[in-house]
């Protein structure tokens, strides 16, 4: 089971909920503004951290390229689009919006 | 602060010409750019506004605050999604006589960005400072 989250985590509860019930080991996508979360040394990178402990965690890059995001959290994978798509093929998918 | 209105005479910005001191505008930015259209508009607004300025008609004012400071990060590269970067129009705002820009010190802090992650440099603000730049407006249009 793939949960995708597209809000930025300061203004929505998105991704805190969808941690809050996502079985251990299910992947989870950011894209959109759901990459902020992925960022290092924020103010919610513990909610990153702590979803990293249970579930791999990507970011799409074409989101954090515009964003000009480039100091990740340590263990949260880059994947372009074609690596979305055989996610989403591989799994099916929970849209967290 | 009265409720947002631009002219006691009922119409637009700056009325007809009518005398009297500028009115004061915040354009207040609190969206991320991309995932929106709010930022987008916003600008599309500063733009607009920089005219009525021209003519004295009113004094204009842009804040940042909570995910609107990602609107001015620099390194946006926005190619693969097939849209221009935002961030690069605000660098050209003053001359559309926009220059008076602020950013609130705490948005910041919680995004791990300093000044220098920025495009432009606007006056960081604190807490005290945000609230007496709110207060001193006539209006605030919020994106």
């Amino acid at each position: 089971m793939l949960f995708t989250v597209n809000k930025s985590p300061y203004l929505h509860s998105n991704l805190e909920t969808c941690l809050r019930v996502a079985p251990d080991g299910a992947p989870l996508v950011l894209y959109e503004d759901g990459v902020y979360a992925a960022v290092a040394g924020t103010r919610v990178e513990g909610l990153v951290l702590r979803a990293l402990a249970q579930h791999p965690v990507y970011a799409v890059e074409a989101d954090l390229k515009a964003r000009g995001i480039e100091r990740l959290i340590e263990g949260v994978r880059v994947i372009d689009y074609a690596g979305f798509v055989e996610l989403v093929e591989q799994h099916p998918v929970v849209p967290w919006l | 602060m009265e409720a947002v209105e631009f002219s006691e005479h009922g119409g637009h910005v700056g009325g007809t010409g009518a005398a009297g001191p500028p009115k004061k505008v915040l354009v207040l930015m609190r969206k991320a750019p991309y995932g929106s259209l709010y930022n987008w508009e916003g600008l599309q607004v500063l733009l607009i506004m920089g005219a009525y300025k021209m003519q004295g008609a009113v004094d204009v004012a842009v804040a940042f605050v909570d995910d609107g400071v990602f609107a001015i990060t620099q390194g946006q590269d926005s190619t693969l999604l097939g849209v221009k970067p935002t961030a690069k129009t605000y660098p050209a705002l003053p001359d559309f006589e926009i220059d008076r820009f602020y950013v609130d010190e705490q948005s910041l802090a919680d995004r791990n960005l300093t000044l220098d992650d920025l495009v432009i440099k606007p006056e960081p603000l604190d807490a005290a400072g945000m609230a007496r730049l709110l207060g001193e407006q006539d209006a605030v249009l919020p994106f």
